[in-house]
């Protein structure tokens, strides 16, 4: 699998964190700012990034906060809000150069975790949202978010948090053994891919051997409100248009059940929602060139 | 003697100092971009810092055994309520604490009512 690397690397200053940032395309061009799932990073999109910035677009593969080669994130672990500023905060650098006064609206595709983020992005904060195209990120099963022993959550929390500060991040012999590793969760996504978001996803650990770049402290969900309520209350108030893009086959972190995904798919009020067959978790990795005409059509390029 | 933990409020610049000389003894920790403490990465306070600030000084101190008395001033009270919530403390004491969020900020009131759920079932 051959794939281009991106056209230039930045790594953006935002005051006590860094973003890294991977541009594709012409930069005098509308910003597009694409934004990868949990545990990924910004070279997810290397098969696609380049094809959306052939339609007209500066298109941004950001690593987010916690991800790829970006500042960490806080010992107490992650923080929805602290994810949306950072966004909104690379929105309004990518369109600095946009006029005066600059228009900080963006479009962004975001896929999973990301997606999640773009669907909160544009809900609280409309000015910097264009569009949204969303792949499978519409949340967690309904079940898996009641807190049903506050007393409980909490204590584990805090039990969690400290195991990541005396348990080291592990460590692999190779690239090879993370690919592996990615193929035995994600086992729809193929092999020379795991090897890709492997060879990207990776960094040489204190004991010779490698770890991953994402931070561990994403295993630390803080305690915060978060429910199938809250999560449609939320998509509710999103006033740009969205386009959601789920995949037929049954796979890894996809088990949506579909009375839930209708109902949140029902609170956004402009949406269109495609099916792409042959595609499972990793729609736009798994069917490419049926993500791109979909986004070249919701885009209107 | 049992150990009391203290939290001091965010933007209380000699909180920790004003604090520690009220109550000899008293575990009072520096919060993150306090006193001789860098802030956390990200220029984001967050509710759950506070409270792994108290549980990382405890362990730092020895002190980790018995569930000590936890008291906070304001933001730093929301700390404590975390730790009250999780089984970390033996008794509560909140001083002035954030309950009016006058920004309409949800942690506010969101962590208050956990922390108010979590004691009475605890």
């Amino acid at each position: 699998m051959q794939l281009p690397e991106p056209d230039r690397a930045e790594l953006l200053d935002l005051g006590r964190t860094t973003i890294r940032l991977w541009h594709w395309g012409d930069p005098a061009q509308p910003p597009l700012l694409l934004v990868h799932g949990g545990w990924d990073h910004g070279r997810m999109w290397d098969g696609i990034a380049p094809r959306v910035a052939d339609l007209g677009y500066h298109a941004v593969a950001i690593d987010v906060r916690g991800h790829g080669d970006s500042g960490r994130l806080h010992t107490s672990g992650t923080y929805w809000q602290m994810f949306q500023l950072d966004l909104a905060q690379v929105a309004r650098h990518l369109s600095s150069h946009s006029g005066s006064p600059p228009d900080p609206a963006v479009r962004v595709i975001g896929h999973s975790f990301g997606g999640g983020l773009s669907m909160s992005m544009a809900a609280g904060l409309p000015d910097h949202v264009d569009r949204v195209v969303n792949i499978d990120g519409l949340g967690p099963p309904p079940e898996m978010m009641i807190v049903e022993d506050h007393a409980a959550s909490a204590s584990q929390w805090i039990k969690d948090a400290e195991r990541l500060w005396s348990e080291p991040a592990r460590e692999y012999a190779s690239v090879e053994e993370m690919a592996q590793k990615r193929k035995a969760i994600n086992t729809r996504l193929p092999i020379e891919w795991c090897r890709h978001l492997a060879r990207h996803g990776s960094k040489p650990g204190p004991g010779g051997g490698l770890t991953w770049k994402s931070d561990q402290h994403m295993r630390l969900g803080s305690p915060g409100p978060f429910s199938d309520e809250s999560l449609r209350a939320q998509y509710a108030r999103i006033r740009c248009p969205v386009l959601v893009l789920t995949g037929t086959e049954p796979d890894q972190w996809n088990d949506l059940p579909v009375a839930a995904r209708d109902a949140r798919l029902a609170a956004i009020p402009d949406v269109r929602h495609h099916q792409v067959a042959g595609a499972g978790h990793y729609v736009h990795i798994e069917q490419p060139d049926a993500v791109l005409a979909l986004v070249a059509e919701f885009f209107g390029t | 003697m049992r150990t009391l933990l203290f939290l001091h409020e965010v933007g209380d610049v000699d909180g920790a100092t004003r604090w520690r000389a009220l109550g000899a003894g008293w575990l009072v920790p520096d919060l993150p971009g306090h006193g001789v403490v860098p802030p956390e990465e990200g220029a984001y306070y967050a509710p759950g810092d506070v409270a792994l600030v108290g549980v990382r000084a405890l362990a730092a101190a020895g002190l980790d055994g018995e569930p000590p008395l936890v008291a906070g001033h304001g933001w730093g009270a929301f700390g404590a309520e975390l730790l009250a919530a999780a089984g970390r403390a033996s008794a509560l004491v909140l001083v002035d604490e954030v309950v009016r969020s006058p920004s309409g900020k949800p942690d506010y009131r969101w962590a208050r009512d956990q922390a108010l759920k979590a004691a009475s079932t605890a």
